[in-house]
């Protein structure tokens, strides 16, 4: 066959690239086109035009290749198969979502928050009003940089027999240790009686400063390259550490009890009761000044230090229980000890909500209007507890990049905060109940940000954030039933040095002072209290298993926490040896 | 005569169906035929003859088939399908309406009543 002038081929040529067609398609119209255009010659040569001129008049009659490349293509992509056209259909769907996503993602991303309140400088108003000399964290601080703390050797031996230095006694191998430990610090005992004097514990939360304590806190420990790094970091002002999570020195101040219960443990074994009380006391109202700490860890180590006081207080009074004095028994009776309200030993949540608050406004941003939406990197530097230099987490982890994806869709910052204020309403409500209460449901609400996969997203941060208060309370309260308890001892052996014996029942002392008897938190009555034959006496509350074992301190699971035990009883008298 | 692309958008499928519709024809001579049949009056562009007949192909109203000629050349045969006879005839029957309508409203009232009586 002869072949087509080449005008009419480019034409062609022209037209078909322009189809944009597929292959298969593009081949089917250059096949019609040739066609057509040969038709057109021997039509057009067979009425007396030269092959040229036919050919310039095919050209000219086609009209505009691109136009009619255009409408080819528009009819070709008509009749392609259904399945085809449902396939781009759904593509052109899903490229949009995607895009959407992307879209959104980004914008989620690139959100920056705007902290618009100072929350440190409201946890410190109630500092400004405190005279400098009433406050008696600066000088714990001064005396926490001078501490010298347990050696590392010393430290294992006792966590192996699970007690403190004051369980030691000279014959033991790690007594000249102990000794040793308690010469270097020495000359700081006489500081801290007068720190302890002081009314507030008064600690000053501000940024700046609790960085240079840390700074220094691990120079004092010759840990110089931690001490550089956290000097060379730089405060991020879109993430300033948070309170809760930089509190340089609690630490330090459970080792000060600890070394003061040592104190007068070695000042009792050389008959110096007086002393020893005197530290008993120190000791003592250190963990008071710390009730007063805006965060609940703050209180809880305070809490901690008054309780592990106590013990300790039983455990030297078991010892010398059958040649206590009179005289002896005052040091104690004057003691803050015996003095202290163990009413007031109590939970105060009020900073925890402040610093949640806080953490809201560097987490979300703000659109002014209150809302906002959460920032993802933002929540994910909190998981890591990143704040001011601390270490990047590894790579990729799943399971932390669903929740903070998760997070991401679900959160609102006005939803957020009503959301946990309207949880700490109830669970205010709540802690008023007593233990025993079957009304108490402390861990249902706290359920309640983990209930299915969209509130651990939606309220992720009040998962993150909200204390594990039931546990909190608990401690709390038990803490304050055994410093009650305690108080109680203390009354029980005066009694038996003025009359030879413990009495029969509690009621003795009822009648002199009716508030005298503590309270067993677990029952709402009266701890219990007897005698045996021998005349011993033995006091102990029933415990967290709500069940009278009869003073047993035998460990038994946790009522709800298979993975925890607890003593049968708490038992005050006799101590145990712990 | 020059016709409004507008109208005559409408009227050229209509054509080519009718003409399919009295024997298969290939591409070129569709053109030729959409002329002489109609006077010259309706003139299928050749650039719009092939969307034409794909979007029809694309609607099952005719379907092309490859065919050698007598003279040795390859041509695409365009017939109508079963559907496309359907469509035919009920486009022609809704032209044919239109043609009515139109030719009276162009004649006019009275000249229709005049028409009525005969004169």
């Amino acid at each position: 066959m002869e072949p087509l002038p080449q005008t009419l081929c480019r034409l062609i040529e022209d037209v078909i690239r322009h189809t944009r067609l597929w292959p298969s398609e593009k081949r089917d119209v250059r096949a019609e086109l040739e066609s057509h255009f040969r038709e057109g010659l021997a039509d057009l040569v067979e009425e007396g035009f030269t092959r040229e001129r036919a050919a310039a008049l095919l050209q000219e009659r086609f009209g505009n290749p691109k136009l009619a490349a255009k409408l080819i293509r528009r009819g070709k992509k008509r009749g392609r198969a259904m399945m085809w056209k449902l396939f781009v259909r759904v593509t052109c769907v899903f490229v949009f979502l995607i895009a959407a996503i992307g879209v959104y993602a980004g914008w989620i991303a690139l959100g920056r928050p705007t902290p618009s309140i100072d929350y440190v400088a409201k946890l410190n108003e109630s500092l400004e009003q405190i005279p400098e000399q009433d406050r008696a964290w600066p000088l714990w601080r001064e005396i926490i940089l001078e501490v010298q703390r347990q050696p590392e050797a010393l430290k294992q031996a006792l966590k192996q027999i699970k007690s403190d230095a004051y369980a030691l006694h000279p014959a033991d191998k790690d007594w000249p240790a102990a000794m040793e430990w308690l010469e270097a610090n020495r000359h700081l005992i006489l500081q801290m009686k007068e720190v302890a004097n002081k009314p507030v514990y008064g600690r000053w939360y501000g940024h700046d400063d609790e960085q240079e304590f840390e700074i220094a806190l691990l120079k004092r420990d010759n840990r110089n390259e931690e001490a550089a790094k956290v000097a060379e970091s730089q405060v991020d002002p879109d993430f300033p550490p948070l309170i809760s999570l930089r509190l340089p020195g609690l630490r330090d101040l459970r080792e000060i009890v600890r070394l003061l219960l040592f104190n007068a443990h070695v000042h009792l074994q050389n008959g110096e009761w007086k002393l020893a009380g005197e530290s008993i006391d120190v000791a003592h109202r250190l963990g008071w000044q710390l009730l007063d700490g805006v965060t609940i860890i703050e209180q809880l180590v305070g809490a901690s230090s008054i309780k592990k006081t106590a013990h300790a207080t039983r455990s030297f009074l078991y010892e010398a229980r059958e040649n206590l004095t009179r005289e002896q028994c005052q040091y104690l009776t004057n003691n803050h000890l015996m003095t202290a309200n163990a009413e007031k030993i109590q939970m105060n949540p009020d900073g925890e909500n402040l610093m949640f608050e806080d953490t809201v406004q560097y987490v979300f941003t703000d659109n002014g209007t209150g809302d906002g939406h959460l920032i993802p990197q933002q929540f994910d530097r909190l998981l890591h507890g990143i704040g001011g230099g601390q270490e990047e987490s590894s790579w990729f982890d799943f399971d932390e990049a669903r929740m903070v994806f998760a997070a991401a869709i679900h959160a609102d910052r006005k939803e957020t905060l009503a959301k946990y204020h309207q949880l700490w309403d109830r669970l205010k409500e709540q802690l008023r109940l007593p233990l025993y209460d079957p009304d108490r449901r402390i861990g249902d609400i706290i359920k309640v940000p983990f209930e299915n996969p969209v509130h651990r997203g939606r309220y992720g941060l009040i998962a993150m954030m909200l204390p594990t208060l039931e546990r909190a309370d608990m401690i709390f309260r038990e803490i304050a039933m055994d410093q009650a308890a305690t108080q109680m001892v203390i009354r029980l052996l005066e009694y038996r040095v003025t009359h030879g014996e413990f009495p029969a029942t509690l009621d003795a002392l009822i009648s002199d002072d009716p508030t005298v008897v503590p309270v067993d938190v677990y029952t709402g009555q009266a701890l219990c209290y007897s005698v045996n034959t021998h005349g011993e006496m033995l006091l102990y509350s029933i415990g967290g298993n709500f069940a009278d074992d009869g003073g047993s301190s035998e460990m038994v699971p946790e009522p709800g926490r298979s993975d925890r035990k607890i003593t049968a009883d708490i038992v005050y008298w006799p101590p145990l040896s712990k | 005569m020059q016709i409004e692309r507008e109208l005559l958008k409408g009227v050229l499928p209509l054509a080519v169906l009718k003409l399919l519709n009295r024997r298969a024809m290939y591409g070129y001579e569709l053109v030729t035929e959409v002329a002489k049949q109609s006077a010259d009056v309706l003139r299928l562009g050749q650039s719009t003859l092939y969307p034409l007949l794909y979007n029809l192909e694309s609607q099952g109203l005719i379907e092309g088939k490859w065919q050698a000629a007598d003279n040795g050349r390859d041509r695409k045969y365009y017939h109508l399908t079963d559907k496309g006879k359907k469509r035919l005839e009920r486009d022609l029957s809704q032209w044919e309406a239109l043609v009515r309508g139109m030719s009276q409203l162009v004649a006019g009232p009275a000249q229709g009543r005049w028409a009525d009586a005969g004169i």
